[in-house]
């Protein structure tokens, strides 16, 4: 459980910026398109790919030491990267379900 | 032994648990053309506290790197027991280390991150802590560098793994924290063994059972100051 929650917490950090920039992916579509259905996809689509982008940017780049807290439990980088991939895949399938 | 060494902790079988031993052999490490790691022989047990000593760009950071598994060696050869340790899949509730910079989550609170990182019984004995509890409910980017070295000391030396590394415990602590700091690790070394490096070495003197130098690329076992003084760590008095 405590793994799992520190995979949330890892993932947690990544949310903010990748839905602001999602977001703005989406009124960008809506503003050349002006159709709602096209803006909402592009703008989760955006979400499943910028999410490994940020995580690059804001732990590889920025934050490289917090992997320790990490590794310090067990959960390796591969781990961490799979999981952000998974998370987001599940996360953007279920905001283009509904 | 001039070293102010508690006589608890000296190379007693009742105390030391050798058949858990970590032993480490055989690490070499090169950075492009320099090696900075030739000639590596390392070993602890529970029960035991080794002060590793080097001078700047000696390779100490890189050694318990290499032992935890988060960096990799040109070859090295890890053991705990029976148990080959080759990266950081074998090593969990083994070896935990304390990197030389803050490995906290910035975006969490303390009380969080105790409680992740922590079991049940330690993380409330870590948040009860006079030290600790001012700043409980503080996110670690609110905290300065001396009080989020505090609370990385507190997590690493109340984790579960057997053996502990630390880099650069005292860097940036207060006197009177690291003289409570030395209690716990011994208090914790009971059951835990640990390697711990730091630049202030009279606290490493002071602390430890056991004091390994790496020097040339290779490791020393030293046995006095006048060995330290030998092999050039500290100057000629």
């Amino acid at each position: 459980m405590r793994i799992a929650l520190s995979i949330w917490m890892f993932y947690k950090k990544l949310i903010i910026p990748t839905l602001s920039m999602s977001a703005m992916t989406g009124f960008l579509t809506f503003m050349n398109s002006n159709s709602l259905p096209l803006a909402w996809r592009w703008s989760w689509l955006s979400f499943i790919t910028l999410t490994p982008f940020f995580q690059y940017f804001i732990y590889e780049v920025r934050n490289p030491n917090e992997y320790y807290f990490y590794l310090n439990m067990g959960i390796s980088k591969l781990v961490l990267w799979i999981s952000t991939l998974i998370l987001s895949l599940f996360i953007s399938l279920i905001m283009l379900i509904l | 032994m001039d070293f102010n060494i508690d006589p608890e902790f000296i190379y007693k079988p009742d105390n030391v648990n050798i058949m858990k031993g970590l032993y480490v052999d055989s690490v070499t490490k090169s950075f492009g053309i320099r090696q900075v790691l030739t000639d590596i022989f390392l070993s602890c047990n529970v029960g035991e506290i080794v002060g590793l000593l080097g001078r700047n760009g000696a390779g100490k950071s890189t050694l318990l790197k290499i032992i935890f598994g988060s960096m990799q060696a040109d070859f090295k050869f890890v053991r705990i027991g029976d148990k080959r340790i080759n990266g950081l899949y074998d090593n969990r509730n083994l070896i935990n280390y304390l990197p030389q910079h803050s490995f906290l989550p910035n975006h969490l609170k303390i009380s969080q991150i105790i409680k992740l990182f922590c079991d049940k019984s330690n993380a409330e004995l870590i948040a009860a802590n006079e030290l600790i509890a001012p700043f409980i409910h503080k996110k670690a980017k609110q905290l300065s560098g001396g009080e989020k070295r505090l609370v990385e000391i507190f997590l690493i030396i109340y984790s579960n793994a057997t053996y502990i590394l630390i880099d650069e415990p005292f860097n940036g602590i207060a006197p009177i924290y690291k003289e409570q700091i030395k209690i716990m690790i011994r208090e914790q070394s009971k059951n835990k063994g640990f390697i711990i490096t730091d630049h202030d070495y009279r606290n490493i003197l002071d602390l430890s059972t056991r004091i390994v130098l790496i020097h040339d690329g290779g490791t020393k076992e030293i046995k006095n100051k006048d060995e330290l003084e030998f092999w050039g760590y500290i100057p000629s008095m």
